[in-house]
């Protein structure tokens, strides 16, 4: 029908150079935004291999940082709005720069030591549909007169979320047993 | 009929070949972009990141290496090591030690069929670095005998490790590890 019409010319009219090469960069942009808002929109459902790795070194990456007295390496291991709670916010829930100004206040060590230690094990990940849940069992080692240490356990219950940097802790809350607002809420 | 046929064949013939021109135009576009992607990707691979692969095969050195020592064998010890490898610890006042003081050394312990307490590693964190990688644990070491009260005694530590990948496997080029706190005798 078109044929006789004429209307399939208007449509079969070839397009100019200019014309094609502009829309061969709207399709490639396109596609490219498209991908982009595919990867952010994405749940995570299933961790990799790799994603479990990450996040083992995030949490080993936490420890040192603690235990060094660098408040801008511990922070750098959660997102910005991120939020750390334990026995010394009553479990309150604390944002990056009190985090940041009370880990500075450390001692600051080349490698930690058993003055502070925080000796994370046991790692579980479970994947959510903003990223994952984490939790871990802890050790925190003292040094008692005798010369001896001994080991506080702890616990620990986290949030993650897989940022553009990498891996990070949305919330961390940390349990210890002994500590004086965690025994007296039952904890 | 022939003739308009005729003169279809034209502006298929002329749209086709622009057509074709367009498509090429993207597919050239994307193959760029992409091809760009992979380049970069790999170099990243090549010199920043570490394979769950490698993550997996680490994590391994850093148990056979407790397995070996703790059940005193020498040549299992010094084998996660490379042969110019080197140990330092309190024992060699933190100079770094040679694979042959570390196998005698070893073997004196008297051999064990399985480790009871002895080097437990945890919290490995590792960092690629263009000759291998940086490794740091924390460890517990325990062992000896009960005390009085059928008490073990166990002290925290912290281990500082490079490692490269040879063909036979990920080894250790240096280790040094620090016991307990600065100022105690075994540090």
């Amino acid at each position: 029908m078109n044929l006789k019409d004429g209307k399939h010319q208007s449509y079969a009219k070839p397009a100019s150079p200019a014309a094609t090469i502009r829309y061969a960069c709207i399709l490639s942009v396109l596609l490219t935004v498209g991908n982009v808002s595919f990867a952010q929109a994405k749940e995570v459902t299933k961790l990799a291999p790799a994603d479990y790795f990450e996040i083992y070194n995030l949490y080993s990456a936490y420890s040192v940082a603690l235990d060094t007295g660098n408040g801008a390496a511990r922070v750098a291991t959660f997102t910005p709005d991120g939020t750390f709670q334990s026995f010394l916010s009553k479990q309150v829930p604390e944002h990056m720069d009190i985090l940041l100004k009370r880990t500075n206040a450390y001692p600051h060590k080349k490698i930690p030591d058993a003055r502070m230690m925080h000796i994370l094990i046991n790692i579980h990940v479970t994947p959510t549909s903003e990223g994952a849940n984490g939790t871990c069992y802890a050790l925190f080692p003292r040094k008692i007169p005798s010369g001896h240490y001994i080991f506080s356990p702890g616990f620990y219950t986290d949030t993650l979320v897989k940022t553009s940097a990498g891996w990070r802790f949305k919330t961390r809350q940390v349990t210890i047993e002994g500590s004086d607002y965690d025994v007296a809420a039952g904890r | 009929m022939k003739f308009e046929i005729e003169k279809c064949k034209e502006p298929y013939r002329a749209a086709s070949v622009l057509a074709a021109l367009r498509y090429i135009g993207v597919a050239v576009l994307l193959l760029v972009g992409g091809g760009l992607s992979v380049s970069h990707a790999q170099q990243q691979m090549a010199v920043t990141k570490l394979t769950p692969e490698d993550y997996v095969q680490i994590y391994q050195l850093y148990s056979a290496y407790s397995d070996s020592l703790d059940t005193g064998n020498g040549p299992a010890r010094v084998a996660t090591f490379t042969p110019d490898g080197t140990f330092s610890s309190f024992i060699s006042k933190h100079v770094p030690e040679t694979m042959d003081i570390l196998l005698k050394r070893t073997n004196a312990y008297g051999q064990k069929k399985v480790p009871v307490g002895g080097h437990m590693l945890m919290n490995i964190h590792l960092t690629p670095t263009p000759e291998g990688a940086n490794g740091t644990c924390y460890a517990i070491l325990g062992g000896g005998k009960a005390d009085a009260d059928g008490h073990f005694y166990s002290s925290p530590a912290f281990y500082t490790d490079t490692l490269v990948k040879t063909t036979a496997g990920w080894r250790f080029k240096t280790r040094e590890v620090f016991i307990g706190t600065p100022g105690d005798a075994n540090y």
